[in-house]
């Protein structure tokens, strides 16, 4: 019922996302075009701007959704997250020094790649730092210090690059946008999530069992190394592959799985499809927000998305710390 | 007046007083100017920017002078008798500069070709080279007044700049005025955009200015700004041969280069208008 919901709201915000553009026009009409096989201004306007951005943010939105409900089941911690323990960040240092580079432009796979090598580094970071039976705070603090880096280390090769736009483009890097991004970016991405996706998905029951601690999940026969490996190799090419082509939108995977979770009785296997469209319905909802809301230049995704994600987060730190005391 | 206008900050040159032998630009654009209006043994250091062969044609006439990365100090250490700079180069420094009685001189950026002349004009003035001004002026006006003339029939083509990151030109650009002189209408001054606003690609490719305009790039370091006019939506909708491909250099400041840029956009507004009235 939830999902039907939920895919309702999809559908509704879909279409809304295509009608919804910086220059009027006929949609219906346009369509109508594009379905006789026809080519103008305005079908082109729909199939290489409005599509390709729709697509990314529902690509992008289920990405951080679904792994943010992974590494909170995983972690068994309410404030994992892709952006906060720093896998977001150091996925957009890795893909900002393949474009930069101009490894990019020779082979255009080498772009979620390395938003993918960034990912896996963070998370092995974060589990030498934090260690495997690390505390609630221990992981977010060591989330916060690779975070801090990747960000101070995508900022320095942003300056050193000898192009003179590289270095307003760290805004693009740390607060993400969809904004005239291409079928190519949808195509290069998209694959690679959808991997990582099934990876995340395959480990709902063992999420399941693990959220009765590891002992009984054990001995209820998960095993819990692959558990580990899928949900971390899956966060990786989900949140790496999105961050490569979106920049880094933030909070998406901490809201999006608070806000479900009572709805799917706290079971964190359920909770992962539910996140999953969930993440989409809320970038999405976002991404049409940026368009709307006369700016002048366009807002950058993750701006709104801090908005709202900010003040959750500290409503999250105070109830966890009337839980603990 | 306009000219006088143009000009802020304190000259204490007068155009009787003598002309100034060590001056020092800060600014790519009074770089330009001044390695336009000068004798070389004028110059004590002009910007590092002018050194670059893809910002400025000066770069070759610059090699051989020394740089400076606009920085108080290595200013103040050459003991120059007069710094110019654009209004809103570090503004820091040039306040240092004025305190330290050094000499300022501060030039706005031109919004038309006249304000171009007018400035060099004052430059002129300012290094005691009147004579070479008036000469760099008087060139400047007869080739815009040998441009090819328009076709007496059809319409004048309407054009967009389109920048890296998406930037167009509106009304109060030296672009828009080289676009209007070159005989085009800019798309982007009839929507009233402010100076060099964000031009949404949607609105762009809705509007469908018989020329694009996009900025020639020699170099390859990649960025976001450069991959958006790589955007397969614009490669549908503007063919080959309605873009036209400015060399930066040409307009980014206000230098007798400009008319380069004029006679650039009238060869291209010449064949546009040619090839529609081919075509109907």
């Amino acid at each position: 019922m939830l999902i039907a919901w939920l895919c309702a709201i999809t559908v509704l915000l879909l279409m809304v996302s295509i009608a919804v553009g910086h220059a009027t026009l006929s949609v219906f009409d346009t369509l109508l075009e594009i379905l006789r096989g026809e080519e103008s201004v305005s079908t082109v306007v729909l199939t290489q701007l409005r599509m390709p951005r729709t697509l990314l943010a529902m690509l992008v939105g289920a990405s951080l959704g679904l792994s943010g409900a992974a590494m909170q089941g995983l972690l068994r911690n309410p404030l994992a997250e892709p952006g906060i323990i720093g896998v977001s960040g150091c996925a957009a240092l890795g893909a900002v020094l393949v474009f930069y580079s101009g490894l990019a432009l020779i082979v255009p796979m080498a772009l979620p790649l390395g938003g993918i090598a960034g990912a896996v580094i963070a998370v092995v970071l974060l589990y030498l730092l934090a260690g495997s039976k690390a505390g609630t705070l221990t992981i977010i603090l060591a989330g916060v210090a690779i975070n801090a880096f990747a960000g101070a280390l995508t900022s320095l090769v942003l300056n050193l690059s000898s192009s003179p736009f590289a270095f307003l483009e760290i805004i693009f890097w740390q607060m993400g946008s969809l904004a005239d991004r291409s079928m190519d970016h949808v195509a290069l991405s998209s694959p690679l999530m959808l991997v990582g996706w099934w990876m995340i998905l395959s480990t709902a029951r063992g999420l399941d069992a693990l959220s009765l601690g590891e002992e009984t999940a054990v001995s209820l026969g998960v095993n819990l190394n692959r558990i580990r490996l899928f949900v971390i190799g899956g966060t990786a090419l989900a949140v790496g592959s999105a961050v490569a082509v979106s920049g880094v939108i933030g909070f998406v995977g901490l809201v999006v799985p608070h806000l479900l979770r009572p709805v799917v009785g706290y079971h964190p296997g359920r909770l992962l499809p539910v996140s999953a469209i969930g993440g989409a319905v809320l970038v999405l909802a976002a991404d049409i927000a940026v368009r709307v809301i006369p700016t002048g230049t366009e807002l950058k995704i993750g701006v709104l998305t801090a908005i709202v994600g900010a003040p959750f987060f500290i409503y999250l730190v105070r109830r966890l710390r009337r839980e603990l005391t | 007046m306009l000219a006088v206008c143009l000009v802020t900050g304190s000259l204490v040159a007068e155009a009787a007083a003598p002309a100034p032998q060590r001056v020092i630009s800060i600014n790519l654009c009074t770089d330009e100017l001044v390695l336009t209006l000068a004798d070389r043994n004028q110059l004590l250091s002009v910007s590092h920017l002018v050194q670059d062969p893809e910002l400025s044609w000066f770069a070759a006439q610059a090699r051989n002078i020394p740089a400076n990365y606009g920085r108080a100090e290595e200013i103040v250490t050459l003991q120059p008798d007069l710094v110019v700079a654009g209004n809103f180069t570090a503004p820091a420094t040039i306040a240092l500069l004025k305190k330290l009685g050094i000499p300022v001189l501060q030039f706005a950026m031109p919004r038309t070709i006249e304000e171009v002349e007018a400035q060099i004009t004052v430059m002129a003035r300012a290094l005691g080279q009147i004579g070479r001004g008036a000469a760099v002026v008087a060139d400047m006006q007869h080739r815009l007044a040998s441009l090819p003339s328009l076709p007496l029939r059809g319409t004048p083509p309407t054009v967009a700049l389109y920048q890296p990151n998406g930037l167009g030109a509106a009304e109060g650009t030296l672009v828009h005025d080289v676009m209007t002189t070159a005989g085009m209408r800019n798309l982007a001054g009839m929507r009233s955009l402010a100076d060099y606003a964000q031009l949404p690609m949607e609105v762009l490719l809705l509007d469908q200015p018989d020329l694009l305009v996009m900025i020639k790039d020699d170099s390859s370091a990649p960025s976001l700004a450069q991959e958006l006019l790589r955007h397969p939506a614009l490669k549908k909708a503007f063919s080959a041969s309605r873009t036209v491909m400015m060399p930066p250099q040409a307009w980014s400041c206000g230098s007798p280069y400009v008319v380069r840029a004029v006679e650039i956009l009238r060869d291209a507004a010449i064949a546009s208008i040619v090839t529609t009235l081919g075509a109907s």
